[in-house]
């Protein structure tokens, strides 16, 4: 009889703590670097052009339709804290387009004829911060 | 009156007359500059037909390049110049063909690119070891390749461009007499050449990537000196990008020439896919992801090592090297690892926007991955074709996901189009879903930017004092109100209702 109700106590108190662990997420917002992605090249010449401190350069005779750009953001990840991630703002992902031009048929290609169209954002992503979990609610 | 001497006695005149003639014959025709010095010197040409090697196209991309036949035998002019000189000369002829097309003298531009035609023949003509100089005279160009602002890194440039055209036009002369001999003895020798000058300067390297990426000059002998790029990739000596394009050149060029087999680069691949050099992984996962056998072992591996990096790799090679419906199912499978994958998704919404559409209809019908159907309305809705349209408003009127509906508004907004633009974003504005949420309005202010060069005041005016009533964070907040000042005079709107002008 007090071997079951023994049993049966600690696995209330057991189930208690999973319960109180379990409503705590234990994520963090970790750091996403910036990145650069090109979309297929068109052939007519490389392009390095500037947006918001980023340089896209493709080195070899590749005019890309379109470069991705993602911004320095978080995303959530694991951690063995009490924490979780709010999410506080966005942060725009943009399209750049960039255009063959063939106006030239020259047959040594200086000055380039990959050219910026158009620039839009295609997307946003989320902006993170971490914060501590709410501490468990005492039972009553 | 008497005659004049001359007429007396003639050969008193005319002997010395005629010895001086041909000693002075004699000088020139022995100090004449020969045009074919240098070919005499040079190893053994690739072909008997000099004039057909040289009315070969050079490779340069988007450029009719038939060099004129006439132009094999080389004039005065460039038999009296350097190497160094006429590659100046080409790219004064460049600038001055650019400029003219610039003005729209057509005929002009064209008598000017006819020259510079003749000149490049002439040039190559002239030096059968033009790969050879041109790689030399590359390790002396000092600059910034990428980013030309002085007149003479404008020079530097354009020197860059001619001998690349230079190299790879003598790469194609070496490669065609080596494939009709089957001696590649020359051509590899340039390569080599090319290869141990990369890591000299970043144009070494640029001119390196120009003429050996994609091109199938690479091969089996070449293989030590491209892992030595790749291992002065890994200690940042040597830029990554092109040291992977080169290992990937490489490898395809191996199968190309049956130096490897198939499985034989699959085994290799293997080996390598565990490497913790990132362009050999690459080259490792291309290798194994063309082969549908190992497909399977690629993606184990990946959830295994749960390695985003690669997956991201991954799924970029897929989209834009698998047959669409492969590439489909193959990031579909990444899903798992990468549960955003929107630029691949994009690179395919270009390539095959109707097999796109296709798996976003499915997958809506079953209202399954929703992180999947995002990136498929991205994928096609960015490319503002009717079909992206179709796809973005059918996801926005249908789609149970705000997430979704949220990709199809940056679809619709960005297409330069105010009327759908307008009208997506109203839609928007009347789900409550939407914009009780003060982050998604968030997201709708970033939209509305993408009315910006449209330069419709109404309806930005319009949209912004929708916005303007919503509850949104600080920082769009502040992105709204810079977006209002911008388009609108003064930043202010009319009354409601009403027109800023």
């Amino acid at each position: 009889m007090i071997t079951k109700f023994l049993m049966t106590a600690a696995a209330l108190v057991f189930g208690l703590q999973l319960a109180a662990q379990s409503s705590c997420p234990k994520e963090f917002a970790e750091n996403q670097p910036g990145r650069i992605e090109y979309g297929a090249s068109q052939n007519c010449g490389s392009v390095t052009y500037s947006f918001g401190g980023v340089t896209v350069t493709t080195t070899n005779g590749g005019c890309p339709l379109f470069a991705l750009i993602t911004p320095p953001h978080q995303k959530a990840a694991r951690t063995n804290m009490e924490t979780m991630v709010q999410v506080t703002g966005t942060v725009p992902v943009t399209m750049h387009y960039f255009v063959c031009v063939t106006r030239y048929w020259l047959f040594i290609p200086i000055g380039t004829s990959c050219q910026f169209d158009r620039m839009v954002v295609a997307y946003s992503l989320d902006r993170l911060t971490t914060i501590p979990c709410p501490a468990p609610k005492p039972q009553s | 009156m008497q005659a004049p001497r001359w007429r007396q006695k003639p050969l008193t005149y005319l002997i010395p007359l005629f010895v001086g003639s041909f000693l002075l014959a004699l000088i020139l025709a022995l100090n004449w500059p020969r045009p074919h010095v240098e070919s005499a010197a040079a190893p053994a040409p690739v072909t008997s037909n000099g004039a057909a090697l040289v009315s070969a196209p050079p490779p340069i991309a988007a450029t009719s390049t038939e060099l004129p036949r006439e132009a094999a035998t080389p004039t005065e002019a460039v038999a009296l110049r350097s190497f160094e000189d006429l590659i100046d000369d080409l790219v004064r002829l460049g600038q001055r063909t650019a400029e003219l097309a610039q003005q729209d003298d057509v005929t002009a531009a064209t008598e000017s690119d006819q020259q510079s035609r003749a000149r490049f023949g002439e040039l190559m003509e002239r030096f059968k070891d033009a790969g050879e100089r041109a790689i030399g005279m590359a390790t002396t160009l000092v600059g910034d390749p990428a980013s030309p602002t002085t007149s003479g890194d404008a020079l530097t440039s354009g020197r860059r461009i001619v001998l690349q055209l230079v190299l790879r036009t003598e790469c194609e002369r070496r490669h065609s007499g080596a494939a009709a001999a089957n001696d590649y003895t020359r051509i590899n020798a340039l390569v080599q050449a090319a290869l141990d000058v990369m890591p000299s300067t970043p144009i070494t390297a640029l001119v390196g990537e120009h003429v050996l990426n994609k091109q199938r000059f690479l091969r089996a002998v070449h293989e030590p000196s491209v892992l030595g790029l790749v291992k002065l990739a890994a200690e940042e000596r040597f830029p990554r990008e092109i040291a992977t394009q080169l290992l990937l050149t490489l490898w395809d060029n191996l199968q190309l020439y049956n130096e490897r087999s198939s499985d034989e680069m699959s085994r290799l691949a293997l080996l390598l896919l565990t490497d913790s050099d990132p362009s050999q992984r690459t080259a490792a996962c291309r290798q194994l992801l063309k082969d549908p056998r190992y497909r399977g072992l690629v993606l184990a591996w990946l959830r295994e090592h749960n390695d985003t990096n690669v997956a991201n790799e991954i799924a970029g090679l897929a989209a834009r090297e698998l047959p669409p419906a492969e590439a489909l199912a193959l990031l579909r499978e990444l899903a798992p690892i990468l549960p955003r994958a929107t630029s691949a998704y994009m690179v395919l919404g270009f390539r095959a926007p109707e097999a796109v559409a296709d798996n976003y209809r499915e997958l809506l019908a079953t209202n399954t991955n929703s992180n999947i159907r995002c990136d498929l309305v991205s994928g096609v809705g960015m490319a503002r074709t009717p079909l992206g349209l179709e796809v973005a408003q059918l996801a926005l009127q249908n789609d149970p996901s705000l997430d979704v509906r949220m990709r199809a508004v940056f679809a619709l907004t960005s297409r330069g189009e105010p009327g759908i633009a307008e009208k997506s974003l109203m839609q928007a504005f009347d789900d409550p879903r939407l914009t009780s949420d003060p982050i998604r309005v968030g997201s709708l202010v970033l939209a509305l930017q993408n009315l910006e060069a449209s330069g419709d005041m109404n309806a930005i005016d319009r949209l912004g004092q929708r916005l303007r009533g919503l509850a949104m964070d600080a920082k769009s907040r502040e992105t709204l109100e810079a977006i209002l000042h911008r388009c609108l005079p003064g930043g202010q709107s009319a009354t409601p209702g009403g027109s800023p002008r």
